[in-house]
């Protein structure tokens, strides 16, 4: 489990929930007042931030402990933090009209299929090492 | 010229080694990470130098593969010492290693070639 949760995991969760409210709150605004053609900064910028987050946190996580699933356990604590921050703002009518939870089903569906894809893709590598991390990593 | 093959290949021969010498240094008794440290730098006549921070890293992969363990110990001073040993795995693996590519330079006529010079 200490090898699961690693403490620049549990950084990246928080830095990825501080980021997510931050970016749902921002474009709810701005489709609340109405203002279309500022809509694709907020995801423009939540993506920069996610991906330069994500990069810091896992080089991090990669020189504590090389486990093989790195990759895979970030995916899947961004998927689980956006969709619990965006379905509770969504039931708590934090979300602007325009954005109906269809929408936010329709993203849940096709990002499960990616993030299912990755767990496809971690499963063929876990072939090739030893207790997760990859053979080539152990004795470097 | 000489001297620049040489470092290139004892650059390339040397990546590789710490684990060796991680293991020689436990298997010669539990010891805490700047021992561990001293026993490679001195055995190695310091060609093989190591950062402490090389020989962490090596030792939390080598303990979640359960090669290696450790013991709490007290220190001269202050907290008490992460004592870091091999594991039934960790002896069965350096033996194995040794028999497998060690031993070959005690063969008799490598041995010859090694004390050979080459003309």
């Amino acid at each position: 489990m200490k090898t699961t949760i690693t403490k620049p995991l549990v950084q990246f969760i928080l830095v990825t929930t501080l980021l997510t409210i931050l970016f749902r709150i921002s474009l709810s605004e701005l489709l609340n007042n109405q203002l279309w053609n500022l809509v694709f900064i907020p995801p423009v910028i939540y993506f920069i931030l996610m991906y330069v987050s994500g990069r810091f946190f896992g080089i991090k996580e990669y020189e504590y402990l090389p486990i093989g699933d790195i990759g895979f356990r970030f995916h899947l604590s961004t998927f689980v933090v956006f969709f619990t921050i965006s379905y509770s703002m969504s039931y708590l009518e934090y979300m602007s009209s325009s954005e109906p939870r269809g929408i936010i089903d329709t993203t849940l569906l096709i990002w499960g299929i990616l993030l299912f894809s990755h767990f496809v893709f971690y499963q063929k590598f876990k072939r090739n090492n030893i207790k997760g991390i990859n053979k080539e990593d152990i004795f470097d | 010229m000489t001297l620049d093959l040489l470092n290139s290949w004892e650059e390339t021969y040397k990546k590789g080694q710490l684990t060796l010498w991680i293991f020689l240094s436990l298997k010669d008794g539990d010891k805490y990470v700047d021992e561990i440290k001293s026993f490679i730098e001195n055995m190695s006549n310091n060609t093989i130098s190591c950062e402490e921070q090389s020989i962490y890293r090596s030792l939390r992969k080598y303990l979640h593969l359960d090669i290696v363990e450790f013991n709490l110990k007290e220190g001269n001073k202050g907290p008490e010492r992460k004592y870091y040993k091999l594991t039934e795995l960790g002896d069965n693996l350096l033996n194995q290693f040794i028999e497998r590519n060690i031993n070959l330079f005690y063969d008799e006529k490598i041995k010859k070639l090694l004390k050979k010079e080459i003309k």
